[in-house]
């Protein structure tokens, strides 16, 4: 936070690059980009460029670290060195692993650890460009890398950043306005329950500049909620497409397939899928084949 | 003499504060009996000690004349660091700082820095060279809330710092003068077990508690925030707790302005 | 066949226990993405790692010989354990079989028991959530594949699929189909029609005795 700079950040009711206070950069999310990774995202926000890898769950290495009961949740976050105007010394530094720790934490809130006990999630996110509030843009792009590796989890967190810039309250900082402004104040939080699952804030705000803060953060979740599903949706889709080359009848599929995937309501189900699916009821029954 | 081990009250502590009961009696939203000492390393040019229940953390400060930041030539620096000591406790190991520390000194040094408590621009001396404040936060003892133990201690050896004398390229540390802070920030930590929240967290119930958050704030002004722990917070809860950091505000200052 | 569900969409107003989905006051969530057939009560997770089950048959790959027996690589979190007592046969590091899970100790180590060898062919692997599909009722869709390509097909639960002899490149391509289209319904017909199996072949192939042969 520099508190004052010459160049006034918001000119006719608009800021640098053109959005008014509740507007948020353009926000574009890819899910599966990875072929190693159990799970992964891209994602662009404004100029920020996040790559997100999920792997696990898996074996705990050191053992040491193992939880009988639950998986652990590690987490790292990094800037590249090219990621920023002047170059950066790779690897870890005490801001990077404040961040990764305040995230795991976030995430350690929705991650239901009970399911694979004795393994390890592992996340790493990495920022190839950044262009102001980072953490968010990492947040938001993990949550994705997660649910696309199949974690269970009990919910997608998102993140998203408010601030102060000349006096005035504002939605999702870019880079000038975290340097710049009077405040920043990222979030993380959980869209099922309303949740705080991350908070930090440093600058200066007046106790209704802050509740103002907050109310403007949740007013604009379900905007970048939706390119979460979006994207978990379309990485379906691509998942279940049929090849270019296969014949007529299969591209027919394919339209069944967009049609199921995009309605929202039901079709009828068919005997077959009821007799070849298990149910929810006996996830865990006995072998369906027991010959070779 | 008989040792109570804190990871085995973990259930006894659940229980009470269900009950809207804590170990030690207190209410929910009082601090644990806080002593502030100062001055009290003569080879430094502020420091304090500061006890909160049984939590110890001393902070010292230190003044080099350095090279400014490039993109602020004409203030001072401040550098706070934090060393979780194996002193205090013995979960702390040796080596270079874990997350915890680094945290701790981070949220800090926000709090301080945001509330632009030292007067910066008065430690500049002349072209190319400032003053250059160094805090360093050294646990002690460990019995819950360090950060609130630590907050108190830096800001109690910056409010009572004094600045060498700068003359002829040499630092004459025997004619001081003081600097006290332009602004008081003051820290509120609370920690959250199940439903309930409870300020001044000790060790036993940092325990226990699913998450944890602080505030550092000013007059009718909010500096820094830093909410930790897997739990999580509702809105109506992250704005209550802003207003019993202010509450407590008023409990603080009396303490360090009998600096 | 139902809709795209993400972690936290609402599946049932009753607690359903499952792996994959979380109770909370007494409704049902999804824990992970999946499709879901509400009428029907189906929920189908896209992708989840392997959550061993008694009785199961998994595939998996010598890795060590310890004092107690063999350690195996199930592809999984969990590690696959053979015990040396009342093993007819020995192993190598490096060998794939096809085993049961016997027992799942407190510490998620999978015991196995009845290894068999299995040489040459080739190994896939899919979600172990799609494994199922690849099954079919009384092993329908696995008779359709074996049929359609004169493989040996092995299955496992959990996601490796092992095809020796026949037309690999074929069985693979069915394979990945079914895994591409498995929330679907017809995918069996699909299936036979698009390797050219009849209905009358798929009865004559299950009335017949299966021969085993790895």
């Amino acid at each position: 936070m520099g508190g004052n700079s010459d160049v006034p950040l918001i000119v006719n009711g608009r800021r640098l690059d053109g959005r008014k206070m509740d507007e948020l950069r353009p926000i574009t999310i890819e899910a599966g980009v990875l072929n190693r990774a159990t799970g992964s995202a891209y994602l662009t926000w404004g100029k920020n460029k996040v790559l997100a890898a999920v792997y696990g769950p898996r074996e705990v290495l050191p053992k040491h670290e193992t939880n009988l009961y639950g998986s652990i949740v590690r987490c790292r976050y990094m800037m590249a060195p090219f990621s920023t105007e002047e170059h950066g010394r790779a690897g870890p530094n005490r801001r990077s692993r404040e961040i990764s720790k305040v995230m795991r934490e976030a995430f350690e809130n929705v991650i239901i650890k009970e399911v694979y006990p004795k393994t390890a999630i592992d996340i790493y996110v990495d920022i190839l460009e950044g262009q102001g509030s980072t953490r968010v843009a990492a947040i938001t792009a993990a949550a994705v890398a997660l649910a696309n590796a199949g974690i269970p989890m009990k919910d997608i967190p998102i993140g998203i950043s408010v601030g102060k810039i000349d006096n005035q309250i504002a939605v999702d900082m870019m880079r000038e306005e975290d340097n710049f402004g009077q405040a920043d104040m990222p979030l993380a939080i959980a869209p099922m329950s309303g949740d705080i699952i991350l908070l930090q804030m440093d600058g200066k705000m007046t106790r209704e500049e802050f509740i103002y803060a907050l109310d403007l953060a949740y007013t604009k979740i379900g905007e970048i909620r939706e390119k979460q599903i979006n994207a978990l949706r379309e990485f379906f889709k691509k998942s279940s497409a049929a090849v270019e080359n296969d014949n007529e009848q299969d591209n027919s599929d394919l339209n069944e397939i967009d049609q199921q995937v995009s309605k929202s309501s039901l079709q009828e189900p068919s005997q077959e899928l009821s007799a070849e699916n298990e149910t929810m009821e006996n996830e865990t029954a006995g072998n369906e084949n027991s010959e070779y | 003499m008989v040792m109570v081990i804190d990871e085995l009250k973990k259930d006894v502590i659940r229980e009470l504060i269900k009950n809207r009961k804590r170990d030690d009696g207190r209410d929910f939203n009082e601090y644990r009996e806080i002593s502030i000492k100062t001055n009290v390393i003569s080879t430094a040019e502020g420091s304090a000690d500061v006890k909160i229940g049984k939590s110890r953390v001393m902070a010292g400060v230190k003044l080099e004349v350095v090279e400014p930041f490039p993109d602020k030539p004409m203030e001072g620096t401040l550098t706070v660091n934090a060393d979780l000591l194996p002193t205090a406790h013995e979960i702390f190991e040796e080596g270079p700082p874990n997350e915890e520390s680094i945290e701790l000194a981070r949220v800090v040094d926000r709090g301080i820095r945001a509330a632009e408590a030292v007067d910066l621009k008065s430690l500049f001396i002349e072209e190319g060279k400032v003053w250059g404040v160094f805090v360093d936060i050294y646990t002690l003892d460990h019995d819950g809330n360090l950060l609130d133990t630590a907050a108190l201690a830096a800001v109690a050896a910056l409010h009572t710092m004094k600045v060498p004398e700068y003359k002829d390229e040499k630092i004459i540390r025997e004619n001081l003068t003081p600097k006290p802070l332009l602004t008081i920030p003051t820290q509120c930590t609370f920690a959250k077990i199940g439903k309930e929240i409870v300020l001044d967290p000790t060790y036993a119930e940092e325990l226990v508690a699913d998450a944890r958050i602080t505030y550092c704030v000013g007059d009718n002004m909010l500096y820094a925030i830093q909410k930790a722990g897997s739990g999580s917070f509702s809105k109506d809860e992250i704005i209550s707790l802003l207003d019993k950091s202010f509450e407590q505000r008023k409990y603080l200052l009396s303490l360090l302005n009998k600096l | 066949m139902g809709k795209l569900v993400i972690p936290g969409d609402l599946l049932s107003n009753k607690p359903i226990r499952n792996p994959y989905t979380y109770i909370k006051d007494e409704k049902t969530y999804a824990a992970v993405v999946g499709m879901f057939d509400e009428e029907k009560s189906k929920f189908m997770p896209i992708k989840a790692s392997y959550l061993p089950s008694l009785r199961d048959n998994v595939i998996g790959i010598i890795e060590e010989e310890k004092p107690i027996g063999y350690g195996v690589n199930l592809f999984s979190p969990y590690h696959g354990l053979l015990s040396s007592k009342s093993l007819r046969t020995t192993f190598n590091v490096g060998d794939i079989i096809l085993a049961e899970v016997l027992e799942i100790s407190e510490v998620k180590d999978i015991w196995l028991t009845k290894p068999t060898k299995l040489v040459g062919g080739e190994i896939i692997d899919v979600s172990p959530t799609k494994i199922s599909r690849v099954i079919g009722k009384h092993s329908s869709m696995l008779n359709v594949l074996k049929i359609g390509t004169g493989s040996n097909i092995v299955v496992g639960k959990n996601g490796l699929i092992w095809i020796k002899g026949g037309n690999v490149p074929k069985a693979i391509d069915a394979i990945q189909k079914i895994v591409r289209e498995a929330h679907t319904s017809g995918l069996t017909e699909r299936i036979m029609s698009y390797l050219n199996v009849t209905q009358e072949m798929l009865e004559k192939f299950q009335r017949s005795p299966q021969r085993e042969y790895y």
